[in-house]
């Protein structure tokens, strides 16, 4: 059974229908008042239409027809439009759905040409109402939804919620009671958010009706009471009719008929004072339904004779199939035809039952046929997919921004990834470089401190090895002046030369001296020499002005060999003015140390073992061996050199220029 | 006229002695006694109280420094006379008493008398002495102590309390703890002799430091380290690694 439902066309206000009579009372009083053609008065004419609408569609529709006239003849677009607006619902309320769609598009499209869109956006929602009264459903939810998108777009809850209303309506009669459910808590929850209360009742009447076709009656009539509560406590009469017809019908389903009787026939009441000819027609058939179906004590009760139960039902049936085509419900047409075919057969008239289960099937067809379905589905279809497509959009938009996000992020992790693979790489290979050189340095390092470690004992052996060599001289030296003086100065002189020996035994104990210091231990030891031989030779000492002599560092006793040699086998030759000279120069990074004597040379000494190698006085041979040494431990190419003056010799020893800070 | 002593055990030192004296500086020494026993000595210095001793490290069994512990009195001049000692050298030094290393240099005797007539340093033994016998005491920990020459006279210092020499061509800078400075008619090189076996280190030509004063060292081409004063000192380049070695030493 399909249940009776309200047409909410569009409240601007939400108040009683005693309050809104009170208004229009008031509307009236105003407009006789103020009988000058004029803007005040258009106002107060339109005002009063929508006024009606509610509560005589009639006076509502002779009302706005003054409204028209006066807004043509003052010429005020907006105000006709808003006049065929109401004059639009009037008929609809009235089931004159033809005329009002003329009215209703006339004044959508003066609206939209003012560029007043919102306005008309009201206007196509009692346009979409019509069209679902007319069961034009696939144009009804094309409206509904392009209505629903703008409203949402806008932001206007109450219309939002108007169409959800609607939509849900619109389901539920198509068969789609999850769609028609959802949307109706849609707009429950942005009823109770605005407090809305009339709207409220109505929805909650709407969400019964959809449990009733769920075949959840206890339900259904719970929702009904809510909605009549509401309805009830603001005196919304509207609300109170219609909930109360539907509950009429809920128990009869569920076969409490005395509470039927009892809310059908208030809710009929209701409706024909209010001149809602469609739920007036709807209610009729329901009260034939219940007649049909009560026991005999309740239609007693009721007084209505049992045996001429069938008749009756079929005069209320008929009533109903009057209404119906009087405002052009196609749904209530073919409603009212199944009901009379069904009395036609109880009552086992089976021809005219035929005749009328046919017109219903017809009509039936014409409402839900496969065509009108599969436009609703499609255009369903179309507004989910737009919907979808929508959210697919904004999904996708999401989706890129993550996915772009998530590229960045990828190719971050790739570059960081890279980088850090490339500094690894580089740093392993430094890190093996390093470990390699390092390794190759300390090897170097051992290599190169054992290398010194055995060069410096063989230098000590060498140096050593001065020491026997100076002391042997020294003894010759002492032994020449003893046999030469008297014991008293040989004393003296041997005291003097246990001072050199001190000094030349505490520097050999070093690697290596200051130059000062060697050069003193040199000079004491020429004194002593030159002593010996009775001043047979002096001495000079001449040092660059550009050598430190304490910070320059030489081995010990590396020129003593040098000056001995020229001494004895030089000088002590020669009768007198004897001479040495000691050269300190820097050269580069070497320095450059030069005796020179003015001696006899090599030539004309007798004594071979200046002129070869191997016959080279041990002193000579053991500075040799030193400086290779010094050669091999620093790498340098310190070197002596032994030249023959036109007069005595010169020895040049070239020593890497060592600083000892 | 100084009045002078000797008191050694081997009598040709003595000779030689008296010779040098004798032939050299009979104009204002006289030598008045000889000894060749610490006992001896004792007696002869107590009795004739000589202005100038010549006094040998070793005398038998017993040494010099015994003698002089013994000896309440100190009013005199010493010389050591010595040969190869380098533990008694090195007191000796510390204390700035003159020593002569045998055998005895006659130029060397010579710088060593006229050293001490110029001197005003006679009144300064009694402390130069306590110093010496301190420092013998103390062979092997750190706490010795030293004299140094200044401008005024004589400064007696703890060797610990020295944080670095600075060379000043011919003087040195002593810098101590608790931000005293002396400067002191040595060079640098006569410090680093001294010092270097008391746990001094020279890192550079003008640098002498205590290596127990290292608060730390920053690495560099040669680096540098800072001291518990406070003051930065650079490492010579050529004396990084042999301070290194020495620092590892520690």
């Amino acid at each position: 059974m399909i249940k009776a439902f309200i047409l909410i066309f569009y409240s601007i206000i939400s108040q009683s229908t005693f309050a809104q009579q009170a208004r229009l009372d008031s509307l009236l009083n105003a407009l006789k008042k103020h009988p000058q053609e004029d803007t005040v008065r258009l106002n107060l004419l339109n005002d009063i239409s929508y006024d009606y609408y509610q509560l005589n569609p009639l006076e509502g529709i002779a009302t706005a027809n003054k409204a028209i006239a006066l807004s043509q003849k003052l010429n005020l677009p907006k105000k006709l439009a808003t006049a065929y607006f109401y004059k639009g619902i009037n008929l609809g309320i009235k089931g004159d759905y033809n005329n009002a769609l003329e009215f209703l598009n006339r004044s959508v499209k003066i609206l939209n040409d003012a560029g007043n869109g919102q306005q008309a956006l009201k206007v196509q929602n009692s346009i979409a109402i019509i069209y679902m009264n007319l069961s034009d459903y696939e144009k009804a939810l094309d409206i509904y939804f392009k209505n629903m998108r703008e409203e949402e777009r806008l932001k206007d809850d109450k219309m939002i919620a108007l169409a959800a209303g609607n939509i849900s309506i619109l389901y539920e009669r198509i068969g789609k009671l999850d769609l028609a459910l959802q949307y109706n808590q849609k707009e429950i929850d942005i009823y109770k958010k605005l407090n809305t209360v009339t709207s409220l009742a109505d929805a909650y009447a709407a969400k019964g009706n959809i449990y009733d076709n769920l075949n959840e009656p206890q339900k259904a009539i719970y929702f009904y009471q809510q909605g009549l509560q509401i309805s009830k406590g603001i005196n919304y009469l509207i609300g109170i009719a219609n909930n109360m017809g539907n509950m009429g019908s809920v128990y009869g389903e569920i076969e409490k008929f005395d509470s039927a009787f009892y809310f059908t026939k208030k809710s009929l009441e209701t409706y024909s004072q209010m001149g809602d000819k469609r739920n007036t027609s709807t209610l009729y058939g329901y009260l034939g339904d219940i007649i049909i179906s009560s026991p005999k004590s309740i239609l007693i009760k009721e007084n209505i004779l049992p045996e001429k139960k069938y008749t009756t039902a079929l005069g209320y049936y008929q009533q109903s199939l009057t209404l119906s085509k009087e405002i052009g419900s196609v749904l209530e047409q073919s409603q009212a035809w199944k009901q009379i075919s069904n009395v036609y057969k109880l009552q086992k008239k089976y021809e005219p039952a035929l005749s009328a289960f046919e017109n219903y099937i017809r009509l039936k067809d014409s409402v839900l046929n496969e065509n009108k379905n599969n436009a609703v589905e499609k255009i369903n279809i179309k507004y989910e997919f737009q919907k979808k497509e929508d959210s697919i959009k904004a999904a996708n938009d999401k989706k890129m921004i993550i996915v772009s996000a998530e590229i960045s992020k990828q190719k971050a992790i790739k570059k960081t990834i890279i980088t850090g693979a490339i500094i690894l790489l580089i740093s392993s290979f430094a890190i093996f470089i390093f470990y390699k050189k390092n390794r190759d340095i300390k090897g170097q390092k051992v290599s190169a401190e054992f290398n010194s470690k055995v060069a410096d004992t063989e230098m000590k052996a060498l140096r050593s090895q001065m020491n026997p060599h100076f002391i042997f001289n020294s003894l010759n030296s002492i032994s020449d002046y003893i046999s030469k003086n008297d014991v008293h100065s040989a004393d003296l002189y041997l005291t003097k030369f246990a001072k050199v020996m001190r000094m030349i035994l505490e520097n050999s104990e070093q690697k290596e001296v200051s130059l000062k210091d060697d050069l003193k231990a040199l000079e004491l030891y020429m004194q002593l020499e030159s002593l010996r031989l009775n001043n047979k030779f002096d001495y000079e000492i001449k040092i660059d002005e550009n050598i430190d002599v304490e910070n320059t560092l030489v081995p010990p006793l590396i020129l003593q060999p040098f000056v001995e040699n020229s001494i004895w086998h030089g000088l002590s030759a020669k009768q007198a003015n004897g001479h040495i000279l000691i050269q300190i120069k820097k050269e580069g990074k070497m320095l450059n140390c030069i005796v020179e004597d003015n001696g006899i040379g090599r030539i004309n000494s007798n004594d071979n073992s200046v002129l070869s190698d191997n016959k080279k006085p041990l002193g000579m041979k053991i500075t040799k061996a030193r400086i290779d040494i010094i050669n091999k431990l620093k790498n340098s190419n310190a070197a002596v050199n032994i030249s023959d003056l036109s007069e005595g010799m010169r020895a040049e020893v070239m020593l890497p220029l060592e600083l000892s800070f | 006229m100084i009045n002078a002593i000797i008191i050694d055990d081997e009598q040709h030192c003595i000779d030689r002695l008296k010779d040098l004296l004798i032939v050299d500086h009979s104009a204002w020494v006289q030598l008045i006694g000889i000894s060749q026993t610490v006992e001896e000595g004792i007696k002869l210095i107590t009795s004739i109280k000589p202005d100038l001793i010549f006094l040998d490290v070793q005398i038998g069994n017993s040494t010099g420094f015994e003698l002089l512990k013994r000896l309440s009195d100190r009013h005199f001049e010493i010389i050591f006379t010595t040969a190869f000692e380098n533990y008694a050298i090195q007191a000796i030094k510390f204390s700035a008493i003159d020593y002569l290393l045998k055998p005895i240099d006659k130029d060397d005797l010579k710088t060593a008398l006229n050293k001490l007539s110029d001197e005003i340093s006679i009144k300064m033994t009694s402390a130069k002495l306590d110093i010496l016998l301190h420092n013998i005491e103390r062979k092997n920990d750190g706490l010795k102590k030293i004299i140094v020459p200044t401008v005024a006279g004589f400064e007696f210092l703890d060797v610990q309390d020295i944080i670095r020499c600075e060379s000043d061509i011919n003087y040195t800078t002593i810098f101590l703890k608790e931000k005293k400075k002396l400067i002191v008619a040595k060079t640098l090189k006569e410090f680093e002799e001294m010092l270097s076996d008391h746990n001094f280190f020279r890192i550079h030509n003008s640098h002498l430091i205590n290596l127990a004063c290292i608060k730390s060292y920053h690495k560099g081409k040669g680096g540098s380290v800072i001291l518990t004063d406070g003051t930065e000192v650079e490492v010579s380049t050529r004396r990084k690694d042999d301070f290194l070695k020495k620092l590892s030493k520690l």
